[in-house]
């Protein structure tokens, strides 16, 4: 057999691997040596249990316009209009045998030290099963625009990031955690916001070694959009700012966070 | 060991071993921890590298698309802006070294005879790897504008003439059969029932009739409904998706295709 197996089949066929031992090795034992990426995926991807509590946390692009008085699991009005929202009502429809909770938390604005002092009522205290968080462009922002009050360095993401993910482990130790890329939506000579780079990509590469250290799942958001440009759409059909995305860029974010955490 | 494997492993290890191990489609196979693995979804589709893939369809497909830029794959404005760019996006990104070549040739307004008039054109000619199709819901409007006397079963019958039809003249295509739907507001009464639900059965048969992926929209709709969002979220006039419907659909076909 030639047909290459997609990335994706690999992680979900590893994930049920690993929840019911080995059926991918028992299955296809020659397939399995045959591809170096099935060794390569042996990331589990996400489970959801019955009854299960999902929380999304982040910024703006997370909040997305959510009624921040209505704390009830799975309201239209709580989860926003962003890809929380879509994922939310995917997950609710695909695995509505499930009886999940799911939450949006994200506030606009906010940075690692944000999330930090709003942890235990925001996420703890919600015992979820299941964490993603999308944190770092503020982290950014606001040491070089709003008056640049904010002091915060490349160091300090990393420090205050690996704490706030190391008190979570700590707290709730069965957690599984997605990381999302934090990301500009730039055009194809790069220009849009240029000023950014590189200092931001070392605060994506701390994300992302974050999301390693912790065992996440990584949703390469910046990757993504780049490619979505270099495929040739404006950048502006996903973000008029290139920070904060449209119905379409939240439904591009949707799908891969439903892609890569293997719950699409 | 009683984890049950989540319907999208099941999908995406039938992919896998289809080719490999004959009889998946059987009740069951046992594994090396004994847990009975049940293989009752169809295959996934594969993506083969330079695949074509054509999205088929109405207005809801159409999504204003341009007609200028219509032979050239994977083109911005060519794609319009609903469930098939969303697709194309997701796919062109996530497998961005396959050189995939994706078209939308959805018509606005257009029911199963009209595909059926155009077909040669803009399906057969195009060679597709991969062909989805969501068509139906004009099929019904339309007769009850009086502008058409297609009846339920002229549907089923025409919808299975044209799979037939692309099936002989492609035998390796791979088909995608999207249930047609509707959000109970806007233009949708009461009187839209039960012939619309007749005629998603017939889609739902057509589809059956040549192994086709079956992408349950209605029950999708229904349940993101009865999850406790309003109809108009997703629809408007109950018809022509919001730009949360048209995620939310894109969201689903990746899903049920093992495509996401």
């Amino acid at each position: 057999m030639t047909q290459p197996i997609s990335r994706r089949q690999l992680l979900t066929t590893t994930a049920a691997a690993a929840s019911t031992a080995a059926i991918a090795a028992a299955a296809i034992p020659g397939q399995a040596q045959a591809h170096p990426h099935v060794m390569a995926a042996m990331k589990p991807a996400i489970t959801l249990k019955p009854g299960a509590t999902v929380l999304l946390q982040g910024d703006s692009i997370t909040d997305a316009g959510r009624k921040k008085d209505n704390l009830e699991p799975n309201n239209k009005d709580a989860l926003g209009k962003g890809y929380a929202s879509l994922i939310a009502y995917h997950l609710l429809t695909a695995h509505k045998d499930k009886n999940l909770k799911l939450y949006n938390r994200g506030i606009s604005g906010h940075k690692v030290p944000d999330l930090d002092g709003r942890w235990d009522r925001d996420c703890i205290e919600l015992k979820p099963d299941v964490l993603s968080i999308m944190i770092g462009v503020n982290d950014y922002w606001h040491t070089v625009a709003f008056g640049s009050k904010y002091k915060g360095t490349v160091e300090s993401y990393k420090t205050g990031f690996h704490a706030l993910l190391q008190r979570t482990k700590d707290a709730l130790p069965e957690v599984q955690l997605v990381l999302c890329e934090p990301f500009v939506v730039r055009d194809a000579d790069r220009t849009t916001r240029a000023d950014w780079f590189p200092e931001f990509s070392d605060r994506q590469a701390v994300a992302k070694e974050a999301a390693k250290s912790f065992g996440a799942v990584w949703v390469p958001f910046q990757t993504m959009f780049d490619d979505a440009v270099a495929a040739g759409t404006p950048n502006k059909h996903w973000s008029g700012d290139a920070i904060h995305v449209n119905g379409n860029g939240a439904a591009l974010m949707a799908m891969r966070w439903l892609h890569e955490t293997g719950l699409a | 060991m009683t984890t049950p494997l989540t319907r999208r492993a099941m999908l995406a290890g039938t992919a896998i071993t289809a080719a490999t191990l004959a009889g998946c489609k059987a009740t069951g196979s046992s594994t090396s921890s004994g847990e009975e693995v049940v293989c009752e979804e169809p295959p996934a589709i594969f993506l083969k590298p330079g695949a074509t893939v054509l999205l088929q369809g109405d207005s809801i497909t159409d999504a204003g698309r341009s007609r200028k830029t219509q032979d050239t794959a994977n083109d911005f404005d060519m794609l319009g802006k609903g469930y098939a760019k969303l697709i194309a996006y997701h796919l062109l990104t996530e497998h961005a070294d396959k050189q995939l070549k994706i078209y939308n040739r959805g018509i606005s307004g257009h029911k199963v005879p009209d595909l059926d008039k155009r077909w040669d054109k803009d399906c057969i000619d195009l060679k597709p790897d991969v062909l989805s199709i969501l068509i139906g819901v004009n099929d019904m409007w339309h007769k009850m504008n009086g502008r058409y006397d297609g009846t339920v079963e002229s549907y089923e019958a025409g919808y299975k003439a044209l799979l037939a039809r692309t099936r002989a003249s492609l035998p390796d295509v791979q088909i995608i059969v999207c249930e047609p739907f509707v959000l109970r507001c806007g233009a949708i009464k009461d009187i839209w029932f039960p012939e619309f639900d007749q005629r998603r059965a017939g889609a739902k048969a057509a589809a059956e009739s040549v192994g086709a992926v079956f992408v349950p929209f209605q029950s999708m709709f229904d349940a993101a409904v009865a999850a406790g969002s309003p109809p108009n979220h997703w629809a408007g006039d109950g018809v022509h998706p919001s730009a949360h419907g048209q995620g939310l659909m894109a969201a689903r076909w990746l899903s049920d295709t093992g495509l996401g």
